[in-house]
């Protein structure tokens, strides 16, 4: 009864006006190869670490990155175009990975993002279940600060983003053949410019921090897209921001690992909206915790800027509990009680010229 | 006094998202476009008292957007503030900073900028 009576809140609001889901635009990167990693009892991100600066020494850009630890272990999930995927397996091969358990799928993929997402669930609600409906399982997801990205397999990706003109609509292109043609001609000049980027420090416009957040990691099946988009239809119907999300894939691509951070709510609304979907493994973290992101020219393009967090978090003796990077912002989740050491750190790498919080 | 109303017009959405953020924490009303069709547009149905421009965009870029601008008489006042991602020129383009400083924009700034400084060209401008 309870799922009948959600499965009828989700085709409501789905007849309703679609003026919510007015986005401003969306983006494709074609042809990337995407590794997921599952790093079992592992929870020392010198694994991450080691990677990202393999991969940086290499100058490999990272168009999208993810890394979350839980107590099962780390989960990394990492893209870069094709061309120079051999060149990224031959160093994940070449690392020694100790006596950890690791599980890596790999997959031709795009990575799409929609903007703007305003912190609005139903945004991410809206993609999951036109995903669903298509029968595309994203690998991995990540939000920036105004993004949503969605790593897809590479075959399905033209179908994905026709998919896209059902629940949204666009104010400038209104079909995908506008799309089409505005995207024409671009990738040759961006990486040419990506390419100018070549600074020892990189800068960003600033450093903007959300404090006290609640997080909640859930372990569910790739298929359950539909179960996860009626979740999030439910949380922002009780008003809740979504201000961080990261997904990855978990041994091949059978489960699907969420981190998620919502402002803190006096009480438990997301558990409240769990509702029948109990058979999820839902953790939901004691403490509070803060997300950070930085948005800086093609952050979510280039090489060396997860591998240079992730350095001066280690240096700092801090230890991320999720970073997504995607689009031009890096993004991550600490401990609510580390955000003065964080942000110490981070000047320290980064040039950073203002410090927002919200 | 109202609220001045200023365009961001950029087709990296975090860079909108973070200059709207630092703008809208100055009081001011922030109109949202992410190309330069979008942001011709957006003008249209409504007069913004500062626009924030990109340079490179899909479809209309900003030198072209600005031009048209400044060629209008009802929004050659409107002053605009050109953002361009070229950190260093790049020669294969038209997108060099010769190029930029030869616009008739208010101003020609290189990303990234950080947002106080921003902010205080935008305030200038302004008043």
């Amino acid at each position: 009864m309870d799922r009948l009576r959600r499965e009828n809140a989700w085709d409501e609001a789905e007849a309703g006006s679609v003026s919510g889901r007015c986005l401003g635009g969306f983006k494709i990167l074609w042809d990337n190869v995407h590794f997921s990693l599952f790093c079992e009892d592992s929870q020392d991100p010198k694994h991450a670490l080691k990677l990202c600066s393999a991969l940086s020494e290499s100058k490999l850009n990272l168009p999208f990155f993810t890394f979350g630890i839980d107590e099962k272990g780390q989960y990394i999930g990492l893209t870069v175009e094709s061309e120079l995927a051999l060149k990224a397996q031959k160093i994940l091969d070449s690392l020694s990975w100790e006596k950890d358990k690791v599980y890596l799928a790999t997959s031709r993929s795009s990575i799409l993002s929609i903007f703007p997402h305003r912190s609005k669930p139903e945004i991410a609600a809206s993609l999951l279940d036109a995903f669903s409906k298509n029968n595309i399982q994203p690998a991995a997801m990540a939000n920036s600060s105004a993004a949503i990205s969605a790593v897809i397999d590479r075959h399905l990706a033209a179908k994905a983003t026709q998919a896209l003109f059902g629940p949204f609509c666009f104010s400038t292109y209104r079909t995908p053949e506008d799309w089409k043609l505005a995207q024409k001609g671009k990738e040759k000049i961006y990486k040419e410019i990506i390419a100018s980027y070549q600074e020892k420090r990189p800068k960003v416009y600033s450093l903007n921090w959300h404090l006290n957040l609640d997080l909640f990691d859930i372990r569910s099946l790739s298929t359950e897209l539909r179960n996860m988009a009626q979740l999030f239809m439910n949380l922002d119907r009780a008003g809740l921001k979504l201000t961080f999300l990261i997904s990855s894939a978990v041994g091949g691509n059978q489960e699907q690992k969420f981190f998620l951070a919502f402002p803190h709510a006096p009480k438990d609304t997301f558990r409240e909206n769990l509702g029948n979907l109990t058979s999820w493994e839902v953790r939901k973290d004691s403490q509070p915790v803060a997300s950070f992101s930085m948005n800086g020219p093609h952050f979510g393009d280039r090489y060396g800027i997860a591998a240079l967090l992730l350095k001066c978090f280690h240096e700092a003796g801090i230890r991320p509990i999720a970073i997504g990077c995607t689009v031009a912002s890096i993004m991550g989740l600490v401990e609510s009680g580390q955000v003065k050491a964080v942000t110490e750190a981070i000047r320290g790498s980064f040039d950073v010229p203002a410090v927002m919080e919200k | 006094m109202s609220k001045k109303y200023i365009l961001v017009v950029d087709d990296d959405p975090d860079l909108v998202e973070t200059v709207a953020m630092m703008l809208e924490s100055k009081g001011c009303e922030v109109g949202r476009a992410y190309d330069g069709v979008e942001g011709e547009e957006s003008i249209k149905q409504r007069r913004p008292d500062l626009i924030i421009l990109d340079v490179m965009m899909p479809r209309k870029d900003g030198y072209v957007l600005c031009a048209e601008l400044k060629a209008n008489e009802e929004t050659k006042d409107i002053p605009v503030v050109l953002l361009t991602a070229v950190g260093e020129a790049v020669p294969t383009t038209r997108y060099s900073h010769a190029d930029g400083m030869s616009t008739e924009a208010d101003d020609y700034i290189a990303k990234p900028i950080d947002t106080e400084t921003l902010w205080e060209i935008v305030n200038s401008l302004l008043s």
